[in-house]
């Protein structure tokens, strides 16, 4: 078995031996699994690392998912409060969830829920007062990520920001498009960072993705390769320094990984059927079921597969992958059906999807590396309406959150009766920005690295996480 | 009898495993016969040293002279006597702790027998000194990292501990500890219960781990501390003022060893040693490291090394030469200043440079450096067949001259100054205006200080007066005092903004008075006018514009909540009246010749522009404890630079008519790791931008960017907006920061895969080039030749002819697709993917 740190590797001075990027670039294509490299992450930079052994997995619920049918039914409540789809226990004595959650329920041990978190937002148009706190550069979690790990993982060139969306999963589904279409682009917005930082969307292709391809007939591309060989005589001459030696190191790797092809990443059909099968959810419901209301045209039941995708990114070396799904907008006003009824196809979907996640990254050891967070951009108003609905609220707003090594198995803060109000201090978007940004860095060290603009330090080391995960 | 307080080391050497660490290669020259030797505290007035209080304890420092005239450090191998015993003693690094009180006096004698002596007082031990809170207890802290930004010393502690940073503020450390949470931390009826004890030893649950071992001075003094009752104790007498190391330079060999001595200088006139109480650290970890007692090794690479000691806020370093020894002989006659101090340090240090590099390399060196691009095929030919002796001097007038000059600094200005865009609705107007303005400004060399007090004085509206859009991205007082300091003064301020900057003298008092002087900048930004309806006229724009505000110049620092006035860096602060735009002195202040900063700042940043590495580096942080690789010359060249009254072209014209310059970046026996001396051309990857536009030169595909003009080549585009993966890829930064550290010269994987693999540089490759030289009529070695010289200013050698032509000959259906794969493999040659 492969082991990074082996001590026998060709380690110089300078990092890595051009052998040793050729062994890793070909691992990457195969075998290479997240531990190792996230091991080799960590290791890459002499000193402290700037950048942990950690990935995140962003599930963005559009639409404004209620918090009360999700993670705090308030069966105790007057009837017009209370959960319209239940409660089931969870593994946490004396904590329920809403009733399309059995399978969650049951990983509650895994899980923290966060009670007390209110995103202090009633619009759909501000995706980013979550995704990036509101921050001055109006940047997405995900492309922060990249501005300060950088764009694309050093070893395995896959980018260290995406986005996956229903069609990256299913090229040809049928989507339709409604407000949450024109939402959709803030979940990965660079902001001023710039549009080198915005998230890679596999199901656009882009330039990365198409240049992992091989287009030239293979035996053309080996004679070029061989004809840059006996040219690039200069390196020889040169000697050691160290930027031509790193610029020859990723060209052996470039090599390998074309003619190999790491774009299987993006390929389900590469995956054990029996995982897709685990986390399938396309039989859960039918689209055309879903996509008749108006608020729901987003909507699919690709989930499960998009949260597949999701591992398999992580694995191939993504920071951060941000899973879009839509639907959640449930006012139940004739462009959603009556009486919140939307939760019996995404409520059981989000259950299996996530489940089946929790389960696979568990079972690969994984569940300490990567951090799930489970929001959308608002919560639901606590009284139902006239039409059995509820209508957009910012007072309160579901999270969940598992792994990341963060501390699981609680329930974080508390809302008042009707589940109106925090009762506990309240969470922000700003301490969920600050609670993934201490996962996945270490904040101390980038606020003193030269290379990232004050600007974006501060953001990083502006607010304090939510205390009780750490 | 004697009593011998410690055991010689030099015998142990060979044997004991405590040394493991002692180098192997043993120093290459032998300094000759010792001398004599010099004992040395760093704080004894007539002989004599006092140590005051059971925590007083002094380093040693023990100096050989030799024969030859080198210094030698012996602290380690001399043998330590005291007549009386028994009251002070000295373990074998060189440590004097006191025992009883009383004096004494202290020997040290050499291998072969040469002496030296010292009196050492001691008293306060029976009733002993208060332990000083500041002095003694807080440095400790920053010691062992306790208070470091990423424990207990981030801005909301570390598991409810918190602690000042660095622990810069003393008072509010002692609020933390002593009085927060009940007083719950210390425990002065059983000390070593304090629950700060505790925590720091590993007793208890402790994020941080053990820290510090109960056995040790450290603990000593914060259990003394306690016991104490937590004193806070004197500060005004000992408060101290400076601090300094011993020695202040000196020449090491490698693999050498050298104590340093850290003494701080209080109030009232007063000494202690620190040495063991500072943060000790090397700039360079692969040249040298330093222990925790202050003993600095020296690696195996030559060159220079700085150790830094900080102490509180207070901050001084050791210089240390490391020699390589090789003969440096027939340097080529100096031809301006740079040559004679860059020389004078290689010959200091033993390090022979690389021979003169070729015509056909110093053309295109040179071409790309000054102008952004190749040299053109004619440019190439004339170039070579000129016989003239100034003909390189003459070609950097040529190049100083041209456009391309204007475009390409215009390129490196923009960047820096921030003139970008920040979406495609925001109008292309403002900042191609300021493009303009800043290509004018070099080409028609407007001298750099008036240039930059054109920039921060600027005011109106953007439309007639262009550099105003630097305060689009600037807009507050924070913003616009930071990008100042760290573009024009080499001052990372930012830190200071919080709290006290951790590596320079730098506090918040200098950090707000600094920022006063943009207190009356009023910037408008309005936002873009809303789209009319159908069939209404569309609004007015309103511009972008900077303003002076009249009133009195000031600024509130945060800690204090005091105004503070305008103050230059380590200047006095200044009263302006309500009508002055403060802009003005500040630029005034800058541009006075004795300003330490402005020149230098921009001397150091060509200097690496055209040499590869800041003779400071990074180039924009410049501070005592980043010191110049070569102090003199940076000193020469700004001097020269004001001199000059700031003329940007003659100030590239020193640099590239140096023979420095003119150096091969081909390494020799001895310089191949030399990054710091310059004893070689540092080859360096194209830029982005420049990159781009020599491959659309060699395959003849020009590239189309959206939204500019056909023709613009990559280092024209105005700005950052226009949208380009190659230019992203390889880095091309976004103006978002004053620093150029934002431009990425950086290898990645991408840019390999986007070069082999892209339909991009597929399409290029199979472009005109390659189609007009399969149908040249001409052999294929002429046509071979014409191409290395275009994309390489250098004829192709008769192995790589022959390798070309079978390679074509083999291909002989298909002559084009064969001249596609060589460009495909010339493109990626690091010959022309680096300028050398």
């Amino acid at each position: 078995m492969f082991r990074l740190l082996d001590t026998g590797l060709a380690h110089t001075c300078r990092g890595y031996s051009r052998r040793e990027f050729l062994r890793i670039g070909s691992l990457a294509l195969g075998g290479l699994t997240l531990p190792h490299l996230l091991a080799h992450r960590a290791q890459a930079t002499p000193g402290k690392p700037m950048v942990k052994d950690r990935a995140v997995v962003f599930l963005f619920l559009q639409g404004g998912p209620s918090h009360i049918e999700l993670f705090d039914p308030k069966m105790n409540a007057p009837r017009e409060f209370r959960s319209i789809t239940g409660e089931v226990p969870t593994k946490l004595p004396g904590v329920t969830f809403g009733g399309t959650f059995p399978r969650l329920a049951a990983l509650a041990d895994r899980l923290a829920i966060v009670r007390s978190f209110a995103s202090g937002n009633t619009d759909h148009q501000k995706y980013l007062s979550v995704i990036g706190a509101s921050n001055p550069l109006q940047a997405s979690l995900g492309s922060l990520y990249a501005r300060i790990a950088g764009t694309n993982n050093p070893r395995t060139g896959i980018p260290s920001n995406a986005t996956i969306t229903p069609e990256a999963v299913e090229p040809n589904v049928k989507i339709g498009k409604n407000f949450e279409t024109k939402a959709l682009p803030q979940l990965s917005s660079p902001g001023m960072l710039g549009p080198s930082y915005a998230a890679f969307d596999p199901s656009s292709g882009g330039d990365l993705k198409k240049n992992l391809e091989l287009k030239l007939p293979r035996e053309r591309f080996d004679d070029r390769k061989s004809l840059l060989t006996q040219l690039d005589t200069f390196k020889r001459r040169m000697d050691a320094t160290g930027a031509l030696q790193g610029m020859d190191a990723y060209q052996q790797q470039a090599y390998e990984i074309i003619l190999k092809g790491i774009a299987q990443a993006f390929d389900l059909s590469k995956e054990d059927p029996r995982t897709v099968e685990k986390y399938d959810t396309s039989k859960l419901f039918r689209l055309e079921e879903v996509q008749r209301w108006g608020d729901m045209r987003r909507s699919s039941n690709l989930l499960g597969k998009q949260m597949l995708l999701a591992r398999r990114l992580v694995e191939a070396g993504c920071g951060f992958v941000t899973v879009a799904d839509a639907g959640w907008d449930m006012h139940s006003n004739g462009n959603s059906p009556k009486n919140l009824d939307g939760m019996k196809w995404l409520g059981p979907q989000v259950d299996h999807a996530v489940a089946a996640f929790l389960d696979d990254v568990h079972q690969r050891g994984l569940s300490d590396k990567i951090l799930l967070v489970v929001t959308g951009e608002m919560g639901r108003t606590p009284r139902i309406n006239k039409n059995g609905g509820r209508d957009h609220y910012g007072n309160l707003t579901p999270l969940a959150l598992a792994g990341g090594g963060l501390k699981m198995g609680q329930v974080i803060g508390q809302s008042d009766r009707t589940a109106a109000n925090p009762a506990t201090s309240r969470y922000t978007p700003n301490n969920l920005l600050a609670t993934v940004l201490q996962t996945v860095f270490d904040v101390g060290e980038v606020r003193i690295n030269p290379e990232i603009p004050t600007t974006v330090s501060r953001v990083v080391t502006d607010d304090k996480p939510i205390r009780e995960l750490f | 009898m004697l009593h011998r307080t410690v055991v010689l080391l030099g015998a142990c050497l060979a044997v004991s495993p405590c040394l493991a660490a002692a180098p192997t290669t043993q120093p290459p020259t032998p300094p000759g016969s010792l001398q004599s030797i010099t004992l040395q505290t760093g704080r004894e007035k007539d002989g004599t040293v006092t140590l005051a209080g059971r925590d007083a304890s002094q380093q040693l420092l023990v100096t050989g002279q030799y024969s030859t005239g080198r210094l030698r450090d012996l602290t380690t191998q001399v043998e330590y006597e005291t007549t009386p015993t028994g009251i002070v003693s000295v373990d074998r690094t060189g440590l004097l702790t006191p025992r009883k009180e009383g004096k004494t006096l202290l020997k040290a004698t050499a291998p072969g027998g040469k002496t030296a002596q010292l009196t050492i007082l001691v008293h306060n031990l029976v009733h002993d000194v208060p332990v000083s809170f500041t002095n003694q207890v807080v440095p400790i802290f920053t010691k062992f990292g306790c208070n470091a930004g990423g424990c207990h010393g981030k801005a909301d502690g570390q598991n409810g501990f918190k602690l000042s940073l660095l622990g810069f503020e003393p008072q509010e450390d002692y609020e933390y500890l002593v009085k927060e949470d009940r007083g719950r931390r210390l425990f002065p009826a059983a000390p070593d219960h304090s629950l700060l004890l505790r925590k720091a030893t590993g007793r208890s649950a402790h994020g941080g781990g053990k820290r510090l071992d109960p056995d040790t001075p450290y603990y000593r003094v914060l259990r003394r501390w306690i016991e104490q009752g937590a004193p806070y104790g004197e500060t005004e007498k000992s408060a101290v003022v400076r601090l300094e190391v011993l020695p202040r330079d000196r020449i090491l060999e490698r693999g050498a060893q050298q104590q340093l001595l850290v003494i701080a200088h209080h109030a009232d006139g007063s000494t202690s040693d620190v040495t063991r109480m500072t943060q000790l650290e090397a700039n360079v970890p692969e040249m040298a490291e330093v222990s925790a007692t202050g003993r600095v090794t020296i690696k195996q690479l030559a060159g220079s090394a700085a150790i830094m000691a900080r102490y509180q806020a207070h901050v001084d370093v050791f210089h240390a030469t490391v020699p390589l020894g090789a003969p440096v002989e027939r340097l080529p006659a100096p031809a301006n200043f740079i040559d004679e101090l860059v020389f004078k340090r290689l010959q200091e240090l033993g390090l022979p440079p690389s021979p003169r590099c070729d015509d056909g390399t110093f053309l295109r060196r040179a071409t790309i450096d000054l102008a952004g691009r190749l040299p053109t095929l004619e440019e190439t030919r004339q170039f070579l067949a000129d016989s003239s002796p100034t003909k390189r001097a003459q070609l950097i007038d040529r190049l100083l001259a041209s456009e391309d000059y204007a475009d390409y600094f215009a390129n490196k200005w923009g960047a820096i100054l921030r003139n970008r865009r920040r979406s495609s609705q925001d109008s292309p107007e403002p900042t191609l205006a300021f493009h303009q303005w800043i290509r004018t400004s070099l080409k028609d060399n407007r001298p750099y200080d008036q240039f930059v007090r054109d920039i921060l004085t600027a005011k109106g509206e953007a439309t007639k007066s262009p550099p105003v859009i630097w305060y689009r991205e600037v807009k507050d007082p924070s913003a616009q005092l930071e990008d100042v300091a760290q573009l024009f003064l080499g001052q990372r301020l930012a830190c200071a903004r919080c709290h006290h900057h951790p590596f320079e003298k730098w506090s918040q008092e200098d950090y707000y008075g600094f920022a006063a002087f943009f207190s009356q900048v009023v910037v408008k930004d309005p936002p873009p006018p809303k789209k009319p309806k159908k069939g209404q006229p569309e609004p007015p724009k309103e511009p972008f514009s900077v303003a002076h505000r009249n009133g009195v110049a000031q600024a509130t620092n945060i800690r204090t909540g005091k105004p503070v006035r305008p103050t230059g860096l380590g200047g006095k602060p200044l009263d302006l009246g309500a009508a002055i735009d403060p802009r003005e002195k500040l630029v005034d202040w800058m541009v006075q010749k004795d300003n330490p900063f402005f020149a230098r700042t921009l001397v150091n940043r060509y200097w690496k522009h055209f040499f590869g590495r800041g003779l400071v580096d990074p180039e924009d942080d410049m501070r005592l404890t980043n010191p110049a690789s070569n102090p003199e010359l940076l000193d020469a060249l700004a001097r020269d630079f004001i001199a000059n009254k700031y003329d940007l072209k003659k100030l590239i014209r020193t640099l590239c008519t140096s023979q420095v310059y003119q150096l091969s970046a081909l390494p020799n026996a001895y310089n191949a790791s030399d990054r710091q001396n310059f004893s070689r051309y540092l080859p360096r990857r194209l830029h982005a931008e420049v990159l781009l536009d020599a491959i659309d030169t060699v395959t003849l595909s020009p590239s189309n960017f959206k939204g500019a003009p056909r023709g613009v080549r990559a280092v024209q585009l105005p700005d950052n907006l226009v949208e380009s993966y190659f230019l992203s890829v390889f880095g091309r930064p976004d103006s978002a920061s004053a620093c150029e550290c934002e431009r990425n010269s950086d290898a990645s994987l991408a840019q390999a895969l986007h070069m082999f693999n892209s339909q991009e540089m597929l399409n290029k490759v199979s472009g005109p080039r390659a189609s007009n030289l399969a149908r040249d009529k001409r052999p294929h070695e002429e046509r071979l030749r014409d191409l290395y010289l275009l994309a390489l200013s250098r004829e192709p050698s008769k192995e790589e002819l022959t390798t070309l032509v079978n390679y074509i000959q083999k291909k002989d259906k298909n002559v084009q697709s064969a001249y596609e794969d060589i460009l495909f493999a010339l493109i990626n040659t690091k010959e022309f993917l680096f300028n050398h």
